[in-house]
Formats: C-alpha cells, sequence, structure tokens
C-alpha cells in the first residue's frame, strides 16, 4: 500500500488547483506526507470474493448500515446507497456525496484526513425529493467539467419525478427547500445524468442521460444527450441517439465487434411520454433499459468515448429486439459538433453464449478510466444456464485489447452465514467511482453494494420517516485495480 | 455560490440565464407579462398550485372530520381546475396525485418489485370518509400530497406551443367524457360531474388566455357557448345524468371544434399520441393511431398488403407442429374471435377475442406480454397450442413461396420478426368500430331503444363498470394516455353452485410470484361480448345477466368470498332487476358487422 502513496499537487485539493495550474511542472512528488491510509473501518467484514488473477487488490469496508458514526452516532447509512461522487475540502477532509436510493434522499458523509468517515448527514430528504428514488449519481467539478461543483442524480421511481436532479453538495442538511430538476434535460426513467469531460468540445457541455425505460414490446430505453454552452444546464438542446444505418431496426440488430453509424436527433419535447413518441417517431434507437453510462479520461478524444450500460430484459415481445443479460456499447461523437455523425460499437453482448461476456447477468452500472472499463452487475433473476448462475460481479473490461475479466463477486454463501440477507435476494454492485487523484492514492476506488435482504430497518428517520425497504447498505475502497 | 438555484420564479427571465457561471454571457430575452399566453398560464398554473398546496396544509392540520373533510373538498377542487395542465404536462406526478386507493405494485422484474402505499386525492378522500376516521395517517398521506405539488410547483416552466394546448384541451375533453363522469376518480363523493365542470371551466380559461391565436372570431364564440352549455348540463345528478347524450352531442363536438380550432391557428403537429390528430370522434376507426400501438411510432407501409398476409398466416394450419390448429381454431372469426368454449381442450384460461386487442397495452389475462408481437411467441412456443418454435415456423412460412414473395415485397425480408409483424398488423386491422352502438353515438343512425341508451348510462355511471372497461374499447387501457392496461381483482368464483370457491387460478400472480397479485387478471373489452360467451377467465358464466348479477353483487366478497385484495366494491351496486336488463341490452349492442 505504501507503493501507492504518490501525491501529486492536483490531488492536493480541488480548489487549489486553480492556484496551481502553472505549477505542473514543479509538482514535486511529495513522498509519504499523504494522511490518508485506506484501511477497513466498518465493524462489517468483508463480504466480496475477489478472483484469484487479482490477488494483488485490497478490499476494505468502508462504512455500512450497521455502523456508528462518531461525531453523528444516529445517522443511518440508509437503504440502497447508489450514485456517489468524492470532494477533497480544503482542510484536507474528505466529502462523499451519495445517493441513499430506497430512502429518496442523498446523504453526505464527512471523512476525516485519514478517510476515516466521521459524520454523516442528509442533504436531500424524502421530503424534498417528495419521496422520489435518487438512483445514480454523478459529480461535476471544474477541474474535470470545467464548472461545478455540483452533483446530479436520476429521479427514477416512487415519487413519479422523472428527471434530472441537481443539488449543491454543500446545500445545509437543515435546508427545508424543495428539490431542483433541471426540466431542460428532459424527464426520463432518468438512471443517470453524466456531463462528458470539459476537453471532449472546447465552449460545450454535454450531459449524457440514460433512460431506464422497461418496455415488453419495444426497447424503449434512449440515449439521451443535451448540449448547452459551458455551464449552462438551462438553455440548450436535448437530442437522442439514433442508428442511421438503415439495416439496424433494433439494437441487437448490432453484432457485437460491428460498428455502425450515429447522429443525434433534436427533441422539442420534455415530459416523459411526449418525449418517448416524438423520440421513436424521428428515429430514435431504443435499448432495453438504459442503465449508466461513463466517458473515458484522458485526450479530448478519450473524451468523446461514451460507454454505457443496457441491462436487458426478458419477454417475449423483446426477442429479437432487446438484449437479454445485458450490452455494453461504445459510442464515438463527432469530434467537431456533438450531435453530428459518430459511431456506435456494441463492445459486449452478454447475449452470445460462447461471447467473451456470456457470463453478462443484467450489467448495470460502469466506470470507464483511461485504459478500462469497470462493470457492475445486478442480476434480474435470469439464471437460466451455468454462465448466469452467480451473484453480482465486478468486471474489467480492457479498452485497448479488449481483455475481458471477473475482478470479484458478491458472497452471499459467505454473507448469509453471517448474518447478511439470504442468498435468495441477490445484491446490486453499483457507485464505482474513482477516487485516486481525490485521495491521492494511484488506482483506488470506491465500491457500493446494496444488500437486498439484509434486514436491519436501516433508514435514517431524518431521510425519510417512514422506511420502505429497511434493507443495508455497504461502501468499500478497493486499491490495486488499474486505471 | 449555490444561491444560484434560483427558483423558476416570476423574474420573468428565460431560464437559460439562471446558472449565475454564465449570468454575464447570458443574453436576458426579457418577456413581457402580459404578451406571452404561456407566462400568463404558468402563472394561473403557479396560483393554483399554492391554492392546492394551502388548503393540503389546512387538512395536514385539521382537529376533526369535518375540518377535514372541508380542506380537502377545497384541495380537491384546486387540483381538478389544475388537471388539464398538470394531466398533461407532467403526466407522472398527476398519477400519483390521483391514484387510487390501491397498492401500487411495480413489478420491474423478479428482482426488482415494489409495493407501496398509495397516496394522492382519492386515497384521502377514502381515509376522509371511513367509519374510523384517522386523523394522523391523513395527516401523512396529505404532507405527502404536498410535498409533491411543492417538488412540481418548483420545478414548474411551461413551454408550450399550440400543439401542446391543443393537445392537452382535447386529452381533458377525452378524459371527462371517458373517465371523469364514470366516477373513474370520486369514489366516495361521487362528485365527478361537479369536477367535470371545473375542468371545462379551465378549458374556457386557456382558451380565453390564448384568444389571439384564433383568426375566427366565430369560433371562440362556437366555444363559448358549447362550454356553458356543457357547463351546465353537467350541473345534474350523478345517477341519473344522460352520458350517452352527453358524449353524443358534446363531446364530440368539441372535437369538431378542436380540429376546426387547430385548423384556423394553422398548427403543426410534429407527431402523433394514442389519438389521431384529426379525431373528430371517440368511437370510430380513426379515432386512433395504430402506430402508437405498434412496434414504433415511425410511419408504417403497405399496411392493408401485410394485414392481409398477416390474415393468411392468422388461418395457416402449416405453421404449427401437427398442422392441425391455426391461430384461427381458437380465435373463430363468427365468434369474435373466440371459441365458444369454456377454456379450449388443454387450455387453462377462456379465449379471449382478438379484436381491438391491439388496443392494449398488455396482454393475455396475466398481463405477461406487452404487444401482439410479443404474445405470438408465447402461443408459439406452448406445447398445448403450437407446440413450435420461432425458427420452425419461420421454415414452414419458407416453403411457401407465395409467403415468400410476399415478405419480400412487403418487408425486404423474412425472419421470424416479419412473421410475427404481419400477424399483428392483421390483427391491428380488426378494430372497425362499426357496431350498432357506434354508429349511434355518431349520430350516423337513431335505433338505439330507450333501454338500450339507459343500459350504457348505467353502465357508464350507477353501474360503476366503466371505471374499469373504459369507452371508447370498454377495456382496461386508460385513456386518454393509453399508457397501461390495469388489472383487477373481482373474485370470480370455480362454480355457479351454491358456496362457491374461488377460482383457483392465480393469475397475475404466477408472473412474478407477488403475492399481493393473487388471482389478478386483465380488464378484457366488451366489444362483441355478446359473440364470446362463455365469459370470465374460466367461462365460469353461460349469460351476461349472470355476469351482471355477479358484479352487482359485489364480486367475490359478494359470493362469500374473504378476497383481501379485492378491487372490485365489495357493496351492492343496487341495481333493479331492469337497470341490469338494460346494462345487458346496451352490451349487445357493440357487435361489430
Amino acid at each position: 500500500m505504501k507503493n501507492y502513496l504518490k501525491v501529486t499537487a492536483i490531488g492536493l485539493s480541488f480548489l487549489a488547483l486553480a492556484a496551481c495550474k502553472n505549477d505542473d511542472d514543479n509538482a514535486a512528488i511529495v513522498e509519504n506526507s499523504n494522511p490518508v491510509e485506506l484501511k477497513a473501518h466498518s465493524t462489517t467484514p468483508t463480504l466480496l470474493k475477489v478472483s484469484p488473477e487479482f490477488s494483488n487488490i485490497n478490499v476494505y469496508p468502508l462504512m455500512t448500515s450497521e455502523d456508528q458514526l462518531e461525531q453523528t452516532p444516529n445517522f443511518v447509512y440508509g437503504s440502497m446507497a447508489d450514485g456517489a461522487g468524492l470532494i477533497k475540502n480544503d482542510n484536507g477532509t474528505f466529502t462523499l456525496i451519495n445517493n441513499i436510493e430506497a430512502d429518496f434522499s442523498i446523504a453526505r458523509i464527512e471523512l476525516d484526513e485519514t478517510f476515516k468517515p466521521v459524520a454523516g448527514e442528509y442533504i436531500l430528504n424524502a421530503t424534498a425529493t417528495a419521496a422520489t428514488a435518487q438512483c445514480s449519481g454523478s459529480l461535476v467539478t471544474q477541474e474535470e467539467h470545467g464548472f461545478g461543483p455540483l452533483y446530479l442524480s436520476g429521479g427514477e421511481w416512487g415519487g413519479a419525478s422523472k428527471g434530472v436532479f441537481a443539488t449543491d453538495p454543500f446545500r445545509s442538511s437543515g435546508n427545508a427547500s424543495y428539490a431542483q430538476l433541471l426540466p431542460a434535460l428532459g424527464q426520463w426513467s432518468t438512471e443517470n445524468a453524466v456531463v462528458i469531460g470539459k476537453d471532449a468540445y472546447q465552449d460545450k457541455t454535454v450531459v449524457f442521460i440514460g433512460d431506464d425505460h422497461s418496455d415488453n414490446e419495444t426497447p424503449s430505453g434512449q440515449l439521451g444527450m443535451y448540449v448547452g454552452n459551458r455551464g449552462d444546464l438551462y438553455g440548450g438542446q436535448l437530442y437522442a441517439l439514433r442508428v442511421t444505418d438503415t439495416a439496424i431496426d433494433f439494437e441487437v440488430d448490432m453484432q457485437e465487434g460491428q460498428t455502425y453509424n450515429i447522429d443525434f436527433v433534436p427533441l422539442e419535447e420534455t415530459e416523459i411520454t411526449m418525449l418517448d413518441t416524438e423520440a421513436k417517431t424521428k428515429g430514435a434507437m431504443g435499448f432495453s433499459r438504459l442503465e449508466d453510462i461513463d466517458w473515458r479520461r484522458g485526450s479530448a478524444a478519450n473524451n468523446r468515448e461514451i460507454y454505457f450500460c443496457v441491462t436487458g430484459r426478458k419477454k417475449p415481445g423483446l426477442v429479437g429486439k432487446g438484449t437479454t443479460y445485458g450490452r455494453i456499447y461504445k459510442v464515438t461523437l463527432n469530434e467537431n459538433d456533438p450531435s453530428g455523425a459518430g459511431t456506435i460499437t456494441c463492445v459486449l453482448d452478454g447475449d452470445l453464449e460462447s461471447g467473451k461476456a456470456k457470463a453478462f447477468h443484467s450489467p448495470d452500472n460502469i466506470l470507464v478510466t483511461e485504459n478500462y472499463a469497470y462493470i457492475q452487475e445486478d442480476p434480474n433473476g435470469y439464471f437460466d444456464n451455468a454462465d448466469k448462475m452467480h451473484y453480482a460481479r465486478l468486471y474489467q473490461y480492457n479498452l485497448n485489447d479488449g481483455t475481458f475479466k471477473t475482478v470479484l463477486e458478491a458472497d452471499q454463501d459467505l454473507a448469509e452465514t453471517q448474518g447478511y440477507g439470504t442468498t435468495s435476494s441477490t445484491w446490486e454492485l453499483t457507485g464505482m467511482i474513482d477516487i485516486s487523484e481525490t485521495v491521492g492514492i494511484d488506482d483506488t476506488f470506491l465500491l457500493i453494494t446494496q444488500n437486498h435482504g439484509w434486514q436491519g430497518n436501516f433508514t435514517d428517520p431524518a431521510a425519510n420517516p417512514s422506511p420502505t425497504t429497511g434493507e443495508g447498505s455497504m461502501i468499500f475502497t478497493i486499491n490495486g485495480l488499474e486505471r | 455560490m449555490f444561491s444560484i438555484y434560483l427558483n423558476l420564479n416570476i423574474t420573468r427571465t428565460l431560464s437559460a440565464c439562471l446558472f449565475l457561471v454564465l449570468l454575464l454571457g447570458c443574453k436576458q430575452k426579457q418577456e413581457t407579462y402580459e404578451s406571452d399566453p404561456v407566462l400568463i398560464l404558468q402563472s394561473n398554473y403557479k396560483s393554483g398550485l399554492q391554492t392546492c398546496i394551502k388548503h393540503l396544509e389546512a387538512l395536514e392540520v385539521a382537529k376533526n372530520k369535518t375540518q377535514g373533510i372541508k380542506a380537502y373538498k377545497l384541495a380537491r377542487s384546486a387540483f381538478k381546475s389544475l388537471e388539464p395542465i398538470l394531466a398533461f404536462v407532467d403526466k407522472a406526478n398527476y398519477k400519483f396525485l390521483n391514484a387510487p386507493n390501491i397498492l401500487k405494485i411495480e413489478e420491474e422484474d423478479a428482482t426488482d418489485i415494489k409495493i407501496n402505499n398509495p397516496k394522492g386525492f382519492q386515497v384521502l378522500e377514502e381515509m376522509l370518509f371511513d367509519d374510523d376516521v384517522d386523523l394522523e395517517t391523513i395527516k401523512t398521506t396529505a404532507k405527502a400530497t404536498k410535498n409533491r405539488l411543492n417538488l412540481v410547483l418548483k420545478n414548474t416552466s411551461l413551454k408550450l406551443k399550440n400543439h401542446h394546448v391543443i393537445w392537452l384541451i382535447r386529452d381533458e375533453i377525452a378524459r371527462v367524457a371517458l373517465t371523469g363522469i364514470t366516477g373513474f376518480d370520486s369514489p366516495v363523493l361521487e362528485n365527478s360531474l361537479f369536477e367535470a365542470q371545473i375542468a371545462y371551466k379551465t378549458i374556457q380559461d386557456i382558451l380565453n388566455v390564448f384568444k389571439s391565436n384564433f383568426k375566427n372570431q366565430n369560433l371562440v364564440k362556437n366555444w363559448n357557448t358549447e362550454i356553458a352549455e356543457t357547463i351546465a348540463i353537467l350541473n345534474a345528478d350523478f345517477n341519473t345524468f344522460d352520458r350517452y347524450n352527453f358524449i353524443k352531442n358534446h363531446t364530440n363536438k368539441q372535437l369538431r371544434l378542436l380540429v376546426e380550432t387547430q385548423n384556423d391557428w394553422s398548427v403543426n403537429f410534429p407527431f402523433e399520441l394514442a389519438f389521431i390528430n384529426n379525431m373528430t370522434s371517440l368511437f370510430s376507426n380513426e379515432t386512433f393511431n395504430l402506430n402508437y400501438f405498434s412496434d414504433s411510432n415511425k410511419q408504417d407501409h403497405k399496411v392493408v398488403e401485410k394485414a392481409a398476409l398477416g390474415q393468411l398466416l392468422f388461418n395457416d394450419k402449416n405453421l404449427s407442429t401437427s398442422q392441425e390448429i391455426s391461430c384461427a381454431t381458437c380465435h373463430v372469426k363468427e365468434k369474435a374471435f373466440t371459441d365458444g368454449f369454456k377454456t379450449f381442450k388443454k387450455q387453462t384460461r377462456n379465449t379471449p377475442t382478438v379484436a381491438y386487442a391491439a388496443l392494449q397495452k398488455s396482454f393475455f389475462y396475466d398481463g405477461r406480454a406487452g404487444s401482439l408481437e410479443g404474445q405470438i411467441v408465447s402461443v408459439i412456443d406452448n406445447k398445448d397450442e403450437f407446440h413450435s418454435d420461432l425458427k420452425t415456423i419461420t421454415n414452414a412460412v419458407l416453403k411457401n413461396p407465395k409467403y415468400v414473395s410476399a415478405f419480400n415485397e412487403y418487408y425486404g425480408k423474412i425472419s421470424d420478426r416479419e412473421i410475427r409483424h404481419a400477424i399483428a398488423t392483421y390483427i391491428r386491422s380488426l378494430n372497425t368500430f362499426n357496431s350498432k352502438f357506434d354508429r349511434n353515438i355518431n349520430n350516423l343512425e337513431q335505433s338505439l331503444t330507450k333501454s338500450e341508451i339507459n343500459g350504457f348510462n348505467i353502465f357508464n355511471g350507477k353501474g360503476k363498470c366503466a371505471t374499469c372497461h373504459f369507452a371508447p374499447v370498454f377495456n382496461g387501457t386508460v385513456p386518454p394516455n393509453f399508457t397501461e392496461s390495469e388489472m383487477e381483482l373481482i373474485g370470480v368464483p370455480n362454480s355457479t353452485k351454491m358456496k362457491p370457491k374461488v377460482s383457483p387460478d392465480l393469475g397475475r400472480y404466477n408472473v412474478f410470484n407477488t403475492k399481493e397479485r393473487k388471482f389478478f387478471f386483465k380488464t378484457p373489452t366488451i366489444r362483441n361480448i355478446e359473440k364470446t360467451a362463455p365469459y370470465m377467465h374460466n367461462g365460469v358464466y353461460n349469460t351476461l345477466d349472470e355476469v351482471v348479477v355477479f358484479y352487482n353483487n359485489g364480486g367475490g366478497s359478494g359470493l362469500g368470498l374473504d378476497l383481501e385484495y379485492q378491487t372490485l366494491p365489495s357493496d351492492s351496486l343496487n341495481l333493479s332487476n331492469s337497470e341490469i336488463k338494460d346494462v345487458v341490452n346496451f352490451m349487445k349492442t357493440l357487435n361489430d358487422e
């Protein structure tokens, strides 16, 4: 672990960055001065089973629903934790913003300078969201996106306010005002809204929206795109992805490894039914539940490379139209105009019986670094053959050479023996973010599990006075995975 | 720095400028309040939301039932005056706010089933009129309802173009006629006719706000007269209101006025929703945009030819493995595409009609399929039906040169997808809307008897039949958006003998094993019902009289069956024998020619 103790100026602080911009050449590596110490801080054991070929990585339970934080003993890390973003504060401490999906709220967790969670509170509770589940989330920062900080989250179920929520990460927990949505980004069954890197386009902010629309007849999850001037999330134009190759009527017409032409059609509607109908009328491509999205880190060209998960759905009406077990797509955007001609490639197809992703059982969340995509599953219960007979997995996909490996799997057999839920209720892996630069330790990530079936009335009354599931969540620090 | 999250408020500055970072570079496009009808409408709408919230706050602190009911009624009236706009610009939230008082079950997939208590106005109405009023629960429900309205208020920014204004008025006209006046969403108070008047007042206000759009001032006059008359007529008793003549003389007239209006305003519709943009009757084969109910909303080509090809396939026994059955074996045209059996041999459920089946969002009695094309896969795979698979069917089609050339001509290719599409296209062609009832309500003939008209009025009023079997298709697909087909638990017995048991078929439960969904079945159409005996999913009743008596007595509960989640009111409908006869007579007017 000590080998990873390299702190560059970039890692010191977001705010300091502006001041240090011109000092990159002088950004000497400061050995051993990073107070961050990655280790287990939870009383819960690690309930993830790492594959032998990743035996070099370290997994630490950082915090779970059964932990008490020292400064806020009444805070409960609630039910179905999902999207997250990490900020480094000026004083060296850290702030984690984390959706607590089933409690219809967003939590803010403070970690001290050693990266130990010490306090938690709810900055958006079920009243403020009018009981709308916040699914995946993404943090927008000056450094990566050219504006912010701002936390975007997808309003998906429960409350019917389907759309993109925008929250100030430093909003006071006593703030009684209602949540803010971004109407110009449209109403979708929003899984996530992701602003791509600022280098992708010189003066534009481009946001992708994952539409987790599940339809039993026609794959109807669209890839929404919003384009505005830099930092403008109100006055821009909405689009949806369209495959322009005439032979492609449905997503499964696209073969793994083949590249097809696309563009983005402008959309004028924002209400969910009309937006969907308009998109279909204009020939937008529908996917069988489009979930999480991410973009490749690195060069400007990398920033224009978008990856997304289609989790899949098994219904007779979707045969020959939508993926069953899930797919990963890559979209390469037009260099000059985000809505212009680009390409799409299905890079991993879980329906191919002997394909490299034959183990796919509902890939749901995705994190993309410079060289890898990390794909997290939320099994839909399609245990149809030996390849699908597993708990939720984390996969590593090498963007350069296509190598595909299983990193780890939820260890629900062990969990059951230790009293953490039952094997009949499968967990979801989610919320993985790369925190290497924020904590100043290379190859460091956060990963969350939604521990369905782990019952313990894990809902903080400050988040939601009338809990829905009460199931627990866990967040892990992982170190040693390549970026 | 996060004061930048300003509400979209009365500054009348377009929202593009809200982001502080951009303020300097942003063009401050000012719109004057007086000149932009959309801003006037938005201002009215927001103050309506505030009024509604205020009354819900009063309900939260009500100290007794009387205070609670008073606050509720004011809040409900405010909600209904918002309905034409809210139900259009925010369909999902409208649905939440107006949800029936039954468990909200979202069955996403086997591992993702969410069951929540409903919130909103109908729930409050039932709670307030309960024998034991529970003020604490009412308070919680009122608060959840208020929170949602607050979230809507904070995030509202109306961006209505002219075609939206036409659509939202049309939706409201259809909503009043097809659900509102049936008592669909006023379960206890039966205040539906009063609420319809409120909705029409809002329509009037909207037309008023957009009066500068009218070139033809006569049209404005016609609207004013028509809405005034409509409101006057709606000032009536719920049980005796003449719904037939209301729809015939007013709803359809308003739809014609609306088409005149869209022509007068030179409205360009960018696409079609469930209703055809030029619809002038709710009961016509030109009412529905079939693309909306099909694979894609893209314009299809050679629809007539594809339907004819589908008809050949529908009747072709060579497609089954035994070469002994075709779709038409069970779906016999003369019997309105049913077979006359309680259940066909080896089948567990009564064969449903396929006429009007296209106008649904889920298929099979348990709603397990989501499309015509999809349900065909299940029929093909079923070992007691086609006992085949998609590959075998495709090969059978490929053996017939006539099919091959037809598919090549109409589709340019042949796979199971095109085969299923052709059959589905045939089924989509079976919605003819030419029954005696349709001809009468469209004013093409005047041949309905007094009993038949009275029957329609009871079906859509006192009998509550139309709170599940919505006109004009009389199935469970909810107007005016037609995005879902509802399921109900009515408690169908296993026999007509004394002291029956509930039919053992668990219905929807079998799809995801959700215990709250035991005995739930999709609401089928009653069009052509005279020809589709016997009735119910198990064919337990041979006559329509038996069916109506079953409902009149409170369904399963009336037979003494203990069904916790029965959605049919368990008390008697108090229909007299002659009223029962009228309902049956009405249903028999729904046979297609």
